[in-house]
């Protein structure tokens, strides 16, 4: 997996827990392996939930951008 | 709503943080009022029908600011931003939490860093969100659950005076 992502073994243990910390992938022993499960539901509201949040923000932005232009507007009377 | 200014959004989910940039058609020194002052922030930071209202605010090191989200059926969600380091005009960093209405803060939170620059009248903004926790991310899907259930109404509601 290292290989496939062209990461270090360390970095693809350390993604590995945190991805398991937060639900998006499960563990299964089998023997002396452990295969990883992939929460399907679950990347699926974090990218729900992702999608909005980046929809949040773009909404502020240009909410911000009107603003800018009326400040601007009214500092030129 | 001009389409040539630069707005960028990625996720490191393994490394818990978002990235954030956006330019903007206006000087550095404006720009910086619009984040760091509280009578601009309450005017733009929360999306509509959401508004933000600032209780105080103390833009310092170690100051804070004590502000809510309010939905349109009046719920309230408050939050403090605690300011770690200013450089004016430049850069400011915050520790962001959720909060009860009398400041209780629900630990843990959230790192902001915002970074400003200006080429040729356009100012950029770069935000990096680190996020603590997963928790703190589903405390985060909640509120934006309510938010986007508002935002269909309002989209079913637009369809149907529309037909």
């Amino acid at each position: 997996m290292a290989e496939k992502f062209d990461m270090s073994r360390q970095a693809v243990s350390k993604h590995i827990k945190v991805l398991n910390e937060c639900g998006l992938i499960r563990p299964e022993q089998s023997g002396r392996e452990i295969y990883y499960h992939f929460n399907a539901k679950k990347m699926q509201e974090f990218d729900h939930w992702l999608a909005q949040f980046r929809q949040n923000w773009e909404t502020q932005f240009n909410q911000l951008d009107q603003l800018l232009t009326t400040i601007k507007e009214q500092a030129t009377k | 709503m001009n389409n040539d200014l630069l707005f960028d959004f990625n996720v490191d989910k393994a490394a818990k943080t978002v990235y954030i940039t956006r330019e903007f058609n206006a000087g550095q020194s404006l720009v910086w009022d619009a984040f760091t002052k509280a009578e601009l922030l309450d005017q733009w930071s929360a999306p509509a029908p959401m508004r933000a209202k600032t209780k105080y605010m103390n833009f310092e090191v170690g100051g804070r600011r004590f502000y809510a989200m309010i939905s349109p059926d009046g719920q309230e969600r408050w939050a403090v931003q605690e300011f770690t380091s200013i450089t004016p005009k430049t850069n400011f960093k915050m520790y962001n939490a959720f909060a009860d209405k009398d400041e209780n803060r629900e630990l843990p939170g959230s790192e902001w860093d915002y970074i400003f620059s200006e080429e040729n009248g356009i100012t950029k903004v770069h935000i990096t969100i680190f996020n603590e926790s997963f928790e703190r991310l589903e405390k985060l899907l909640e509120g934006f659950k309510i938010g986007f259930t508002i935002t269909l109404k309002n989209l079913e509601d637009l369809l149907a005076s529309l037909s």
